[in-house]
């Protein structure tokens, strides 16, 4: 663990990654301290420009963008975190009982797992947020259940090839029960693979819950999310276009942020992988 | 027997994180017209980067000629600029590598890609490079060529694909061919039938040929002279027998003890004691030193020189430096 | 190859299958139906009992799935219960829209990426390579919906641009179809751009190093012939992989970008459908995106046959 992170401080990618991610986090933890201003709160001055009062301005309600974005970034870690969790452990379970078990199992949860994978994963994120209706939660299990394909694919490509190891077979041949032998035996060798996915995974999940939030859908207005707000500001942004450039600039920092920690977890955890997409 | 080749003082480093290691150091060395070269050595002694550097092929970065000539028909081909050494590349130089398997474009038939060869150096319509191609695969000794050359390599076997590699390096009848390690990669049975095949084609071109190998088998059936490469330097040159019947540098010697011949029943294989020392770690003094059974007091503080013995060999060892 | 290519439709049939029921189920476990939106607050429950008869929504959920898939199996998708038209032909109509969108980008992500990811792979770890990558890593961190607005507020605080808000068809008017696609497509396309890109990149630089590129440098071919008749040809099947993939997720980011910039797309269509609970159209465009999905990964696998000897369908 200790030798991972020095590996990881090492390499100038992760590195930055590192740094983006935990400011993102440190800022979303102590939003209610580094907020100027209450992001519900309408002040009298609308669409006012950023200066001394308001650092990055006013929205058309005159609520200081700058708390807003700082609000912003509660949701985009929480809804990252959570989803992608239901997502890999979803994906887990599955991929190790479809790649262990294989047979009917493998080709029942392989196929759902096309279905799923078959849908535009927006669409389908939208879909499902239809269903369950309009809020933060449930924006969080459609995401969640959209990463869940990926994680299977992964994990259970993984099992396979561990499968195909003799010491495998040595062990299940002197009567180990299938539950140790996947926790004792086959889990840990999926790991790696496992944890960079899930380190890739987070960014999308921020992208997807973006998107939703955008579209309406996802966390419900009064409250901020950096998409919403996005969306919001196109009525006005040619008069206060600093309601749109500062929702776009943490969208994109948080983003790349996340995506420079999973290339440099990557390089650690996978180093195959590297300078394969 | 006039001169095709004329290697002279050839240093080639290699660029590691700031630092640069020598992987060859001042290597001196002739090919003859219609001569088969020998160069032999472990792995990791610079036998095949020196041949590589002949065919301007070094991966550059992060290896590089550091100094010294390569001299081919009056001209020095390390002066030539690159668009020149491609035309010298594939039309006097031809090459075979170790691993035919890998050796070849999946995504191109046999055909297409001897007969590229030919592109890149005459003018030759697509057919009729087809053609010469069919007709190179049968000198190679494939069988039913016209079909082979519409195959993709995948479809072959090792033997065949290496046969593929050699008439891809012939068809243009080059004047050197060089071979690296051509048999390594191949069965046993395989082996002999292709180190007959070149050898049948170089004779009765009046080709020369560098053949690198760390198997003194293949030396000894196929060379007219040997350059025994040890941890960046050459160490001897000699006519192929008087390498077995005399050997001059005491690694040459090893070497030759080391290979097991039918009648020593009784004893053990014998090996060189310790191992190689990498790249770039050598001390001052031989850097066979370390393995040497007959080391001397002067072996560890100064490099020795290459010397000329009366008949022609040389050899870079302190037991001869004096004479010299 | 053909018998080929039947098997694999008739592999996606049960795929295809399971999409339309779980969409379907999907739908009807939305709380609150089209019925209760189009009636509003005030309930009269013997108009919502004539309008669940006329929607067919009377009978249990089985017997509507059967209703609305042997329909679909005959081509009729039904009609959308907000406009009253036929569901088809306006999937088709919009899905045009949708299809061109996504060949502009697609065609303009590959002028940039393909080039770019060539340069930066031969110049590797010179400041072109740098420079290309930094972007490309930027680039893919860059959601569609925020490079759309920051276009339309630059097109028109800087340029007093504003792109036109009625779609021309193309067989309309080819370049007045292009001038109402092209900000879209090249927000689209400088997505996408990123990936394939980086894959284009690294699919070179390994195939570089493979012992065939250094035989064909001893036929003494220029590195013109090198790169582009033998790594990039090798390198086209990641790139093609990574491609496919592109244009799939390409097909659901257009719902955002049809959003920002009012294309009467198939994404757009969606999404309204979902909003007002409109059931034909949201399971007939589903159904049908994920179709155009199955035919996308089909065409990519004739592709890789097509490129690659090794690869043979039978």
């Amino acid at each position: 663990m200790k030798q991972f992170f020095a590996e990881l401080l090492r390499d100038k990618t992760g590195r930055v990654g590192l740094a983006g991610v935990l400011a993102v986090v440190v800022v979303a933890v102590f939003a209610p301290l580094i907020a100027t201003h209450d992001p519900l709160e309408m002040s009298d001055f609308l669409r006012q420009a950023p200066g001394a009062g308001f650092l990055l301005g006013t929205d058309e309600f005159g609520r200081d963008v700058f708390s807003r974005l700082v609000y912003g970034a509660r949701v985009s870690v929480y809804v990252g975190l959570v989803a992608t969790g239901i997502g890999a452990i979803g994906g887990l379970a599955l991929g190790l009982a479809a790649g262990y078990y294989g047979g009917v199992v493998d080709n029942v949860i392989m196929r759902l797992m096309d279905v799923l994978f078959a849908f535009p994963s927006i669409l389908l994120a939208l879909a499902i947020v239809a269903v369950l209706g309009p809020d933060l939660g449930n924006t969080i299990i459609a995401i969640g259940i959209v990463r869940i394909p990926v994680f299977t694919r992964t994990v259970r490509a993984e099992v396979l090839s561990v499968k195909a190891q003799e010491y495998i077979t040595s062990v299940r041949s002197i009567g180990v029960k299938d539950g140790r032998v996947i926790l004792r035996h086959v889990l840990p060798n999926v790991m790696a693979p496992f944890i960079v996915q899930t380190t890739l995974s987070l960014s999308s999940a921020i992208l997807v819950e973006a998107s939703l939030s955008f579209l309406g859908l996802g966390i419900q207005p009064p409250n901020p999310s950096w998409g919403s707000m996005l969306s919001e500001s196109r009525r006005i942004m040619e008069l206060a276009p600093w309601t749109a450039i500062a929702p776009t600039v943490a969208i994109i920092l948080a983003i790349l942020s996340f995506n420079l920690l999973g290339d440099g977890v990557r390089d650690i955890l996978d180093p195959k992988l590297k300078n394969v997409e | 027997m006039n001169t095709l080749l004329s290697v002279q003082g050839l240093s080639i480093g290699l660029a590691t994180r700031g630092a640069k290691a020598s992987i060859v150091d001042d290597a001196s060395f002739e090919v003859g017209q219609g001569e088969v070269f020998g160069i032999v050595g472990e792995s990791g002694c610079g036998k095949s980067v020196t041949a590589y550097a002949v065919a301007g092929l070094l991966a550059s970065p992060p290896l590089s000629v550091e100094s010294g000539s390569i001299m081919m028909g009056g001209v020095d081909l390390l002066s030539l600029p690159p668009s020149r050494m491609r035309s010298v590349r594939g039309k006097d130089i031809g090459m075979i590598f170790q691993e035919p398997m890998t050796a070849l474009d999946p995504l191109y038939t046999i055909g297409e890609q001897i007969a590229e060869s030919l592109e890149f150096h005459a003018k030759v319509g697509k057919r009729e490079g087809i053609e010469r191609a069919v007709a190179m695969l049968g000198k190679v000794g494939i069988p039913e060529p016209r079909r082979i050359a519409a195959e993709y390599p995948h479809r072959l076997s090792g033997g065949m694909l290496q046969r593929v590699v050699i008439a891809i390096a012939m068809i243009n009848e080059p004047r050197l061919l060089i071979a690296d390690e051509p048999t390594t990669a191949l069965d046993v049975t395989i082996q002999a039938q292709i180190l007959d095949l070149m050898n049948g084609l170089v004779r009765s071109n009046g080709m020369s040929m560098i053949m690198i190998t760390h198997d003194l088998g293949v030396v000894a059936e196929t060379c007219d002279r040997v350059a025994v490469f040890y941890g960046g330097h050459l160490v001897e040159t000699a006519p192929v027998d008087r390498i077995f019947s005399d050997p001059l540098h005491p690694y040459t010697e090893g070497l030759r003890k080391s290979v097991a011949s039918i009648g020593d029943r009784d004893g053990k294989l014998y090996a060189i004691p310790g191992s190689v020392p990498k790249a770039g770690s050598f001390g001052p003094g031989c850097r066979f030193q370390g393995r040497c059974a007959r080391r001397m007091e002067r072996c560890g503080r100064e490099a020795p020189p290459v010397s000329i013995r009366p008949d022609g060999r040389s050899v870079r060892c302190w037991l001869y430096g004096e004479e010299a | 190859m053909r018998t080929y290519i039947l098997r694999r439709l008739a592999l996606f049939i049960p795929v295809l299958f399971g999409i339309s029921l779980a969409v379907f189920i999907l739908l009807h476990m939305i709380p609150g139906d089209a019925v209760d939106l189009m009636m509003g607050i005030e309930g009269n429950p013997e108009l919502r009992q004539q309008l669940l008869k006329q929607y067919g929504m009377d009978y249990p959920w089985y017997a509507q799935y059967w209703n609305w898939i042997s329909g679909v199996l005959r081509g009729d998708f039904g009609v959308s219960m907000r406009t009253g038209l036929p569901v088809l032909p306006e999937i088709v109509s919009r899905f045009k829209v949708t299809l061109m969108l996504t060949v502009y980008s697609s065609v303009i992500s590959w002028i940039i990426a393909i080039p770019l990811g060539v340069v930066a792979a031969v110049k590797r770890n010179t400041w072109v390579d740098g420079g290309a990558r930094v972007f490309a890593l930027i680039w893919v961190s860059v959601p569609n919906f925020a490079l759309g607005t920051m276009l339309l507020l630059v097109l028109s605080l800087v340029f007093q641009y504003y792109p036109p808000l009625e779609y021309t068809p193309f067989f309309a008017s080819p370049l007045g179809n292009l001038g109402s696609l092209i900000w879209p497509s090249l927000v689209l396309g400088a997505i996408m751009a990123g990936s394939v890109m980086r894959m284009t990149r690294s699919a070179l630089l390994e195939n570089l190093q493979q012992d065939y590129i250094r035989t064909v440098r001893a036929k003494g071919a220029t590195e013109r012939v090198v790169i582009g008749r033998h790594a990039l040809k090798n390198s086209l099947l990641p790139i093609v992989t990574i491609i496919g993939m592109q244009v799939g997720s390409l097909l659901g980011g257009t719902v955002v970008t049809e959003q920002i910039f009012s294309l009467p797309g198939l994404g757009l269509y969606t999404l309204t459908g979902i909003n007002q609970r409109d059931y034909p159209v949201v399971q007939g465009s589903i159904l049908f995106f994920a179709f155009i999905f199955v035919i996308i990964n089909l065409i990519v696998d004739v592709i890789y046959s097509w490129i690659d000897p090794r690869i043979s369908y039978r």
